[in-house]
Parts: structure tokens; sequence; C-alpha cells
């Protein structure tokens, strides 16, 4: 079979490899129908930095069609469409049993830890598989991950924000301006170097385009402070552009994935009382049968 | 409920592509280029086609 595997930083090739064999106990056959593009999967094709065995076929973000379980598994049956978990936790440290997965102490992602879903097959433990509806586009399927991801930063957030701004229109930027539009009732303000991404974005939520500088801030909250952002750029100069417009009290979720380090006086988020908070992934936002709501909980 | 959200996420797809094609859309993305939210492997065609 075909399968798009790492062998190391900037080497990533697209072999015929043999298709995987019956799965073991516990693991589920897969025939992949779609899988996204992570912005993590470019960085550590670029960097590396995730790189536990090589090669290793790539891509978390995967949808598929169960063809063969193994051995005690009663979760999932062949014939079903399944999405998967993109975290490959061990469910025995202190967090996996407080229902933190995605902090567990042992955390590593499918495509890095295991093989992933760039191929026409795949094996995952059937612990990661959720069945969805046998209607749902498998291109959509394949966005549940992500948008679990989004959702995730969103609840990050203040409850009580006038306006939320989302500062980068790339997949979970984008996602998150979507699902604000869908659930929170003040105004979503998106901002991104990008133009057309920024503009087809807003076109689609309906969010109004900002610059992040001061003025244009004031004029789109109506001089209100602006109290809650999403960071999903992973740009430490948009970042700062971002701590520059925010008003005391606020809160920014980071959710992208950044180079470099971050210069900032303590005193300006003491002082300030601005809250920065990481958002790793997702707890319980990915999508099942029974909890599909979670992506919106207010619809 | 993902059902709800098909409409503008598939909107937001930049592209399509297949599994040959994804070291060509890592370079392409890594570039900057893009105008959508996700490129997507796709391996299962829709009924039809
Ligand atoms: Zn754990």
């Amino acid at each position: 079979m075909k399968a798009a595997r790492l062998h190391g930083p900037g080497d990533l090739r697209v072999e015929d490899i043999a298709a995987p064999g019956a799965p073991e106990a516990g693991w589920v056959k897969l025939n992949v129908d779609a899988a996204g593009i992570c912005g993590s999967d470019l960085h550590n094709f670029r960097t590396g930095q995730w790189i536990s065995r090589a090669p290793s076929t790539a891509g978390h973000e995967l949808t598929g069609t169960v063809v063969a379980v193994g051995e005690g598994v009663g979760t999932v049956a062949v014939g079903d469409r399944v999405v998967a978990d993109s975290r490959f936790w061990c469910g025995e440290c202190a967090q996996c049993r407080a229902a933190r997965r995605h902090l567990c102490a042992s955390l590593g992602f499918v495509g890095e830890v295991c093989d992933g879903g760039f191929a026409e097959e795949t094996v995952l433990p059937a612990r990661l598989l959720h069945v969805i509806d046998a209607a749902l586009d498998e291109r959509v399927a394949a966005m549940a991950e992500p948008l679990a991801v989004a959702l995730h930063a969103v609840r990050r957030l203040p409850k009580t924000a006038g306006s939320v701004l989302v500062v980068g229109c790339g997949t979970i930027g984008g996602l998150a301006a979507l699902l604000l539009s869908r659930t929170f009732s003040g105004s979503v303000l998106i901002a991104d170097r990008n133009k057309a991404r920024c503009e087809r974005v807003a076109q689609v939520t309906g969010a109004t385009i900002v610059d992040l500088d001061r003025e244009a801030i004031a004029v789109a909250t109506a001089d209100a402070p602006l109290l809650a952002a999403v960071e999903a750029t992973g740009s430490v100069a948009a970042l700062n552009q971002l701590l520059g417009v925010l008003g005391s009290g606020a809160t920014v979720a980071l959710v992208g994935i950044f180079h470099g380090r971050l210069d900032i006086d303590p005193n300006m988020l003491v002082e300030r009382e601005i809250g920065l908070l990481g958002s790793h992934a997702f707890a319980d936002e990915l999508p099942t049968p029974s909890g599909c709501s979670t992506i919106c909980p207010d619809r | 409920m993902l059902h709800d959200l098909s409409g503008p996420l598939i909107s937001l797809i930049d592209r399509e592509i297949g599994l040959d094609d994804i070291p060509a859309a890592y370079e392409r993305l890594l570039a900057g280029q893009g105008d959508g939210l996700k490129t997507i492997v796709r391996l299962r065609q829709p009924a039809g086609t």
C-alpha cells in the first residue's frame, strides 16, 4: 500500500510499503477515508521535534472505515466509520485517571508514536476510535479533530467577554472563529497577515476583520476593553502585538505552536492582570455520537 | 452536529489531494501559500465519482 512516511527532519517520502496485517488484541485496522494536514505535521517535518520513531506514517487528523478488529475489541465493529483521537494517552497516570488525557504524563500523538493516517490503511488502538454517523462527509469527519482543538481553546476563555479576538486564521484560528460565530453572543474579531484567507474566514463566519492596533480594536469594540483572545499564529511578534491591544483583565488562550521565545516584563501581566493560558489539543471535545453537541454547546 | 457545520467546513477547505501530493502540499503550506483552512488528503471518493 501507499503511505507518506517521515524519515527525518525535511525527509517525507511517499512509499509502497506492506499493508498492516491482522490487528493485535485491542487494536483495529482501518481503511483511511480522509486525513487532514495539520500545522504540527509541518512543524515536525521542519524541525523533527516530535520524531520518536522513524520512519513513521504521518497524519493524526483522520477518519476511516473499520476493516478488521483485534481480540477483545467491543467498541467498534467491521464496517463502522470512525474518527481517531489523535492523543496517544496511557490511561493509567494521574492525569488520565482524572480525565485529563491531553495532559497525560506520557502523551504522544498518532502519526508520531504510532503510524497515522497518511496511508491507505492503518492500525490504531480501539480506545482511540469514535464511531461517527455513516452519512457524514469524510472531509468533514477529517476536521473533527482540529475542531475539538479549536473548541478546547475557545472553552479556555472567560464566558463574559464582550468581544473575542482570534489572531491567526489558519486551521485552528479559523475553526475557533467559526465555533465562536455559532456560540458566542458578543462580536467575533479576526486578524491575519494573509488578507485573502482572513476575508474567506470572515465571509464564512461573519467575523469582523481588524488590524492589531489599539485604534482599530477600539473601533471594533466600541471602546470597550478587549478581554478575550485566541492566539493561533504561534508567532512571538503577533503575541507581542496582541498583548499591546488587550484590555486589563484579559485572558488569552495560546494554541499556536511557537517558534522562538517570548521576552516580556512579567510585571505587565501582574499589573494588568493578563492571563496567558496554554491550550493543548483537547480534553473531552472530540465528537462522539452521543456527545457531538459538545462542539456547539448552545445549539 | 458536525452535520450542521458541514457547509461552512467544506467551504473552508483549501485543497483536496491524494497521497502522492502530500510532499508538495507540505512545501506549499510551509511557503505560506493557501487561502483555505485545511488541505485534505482524500482516499475514499464520494459515491458516483
Ligand atoms: Zn496518562
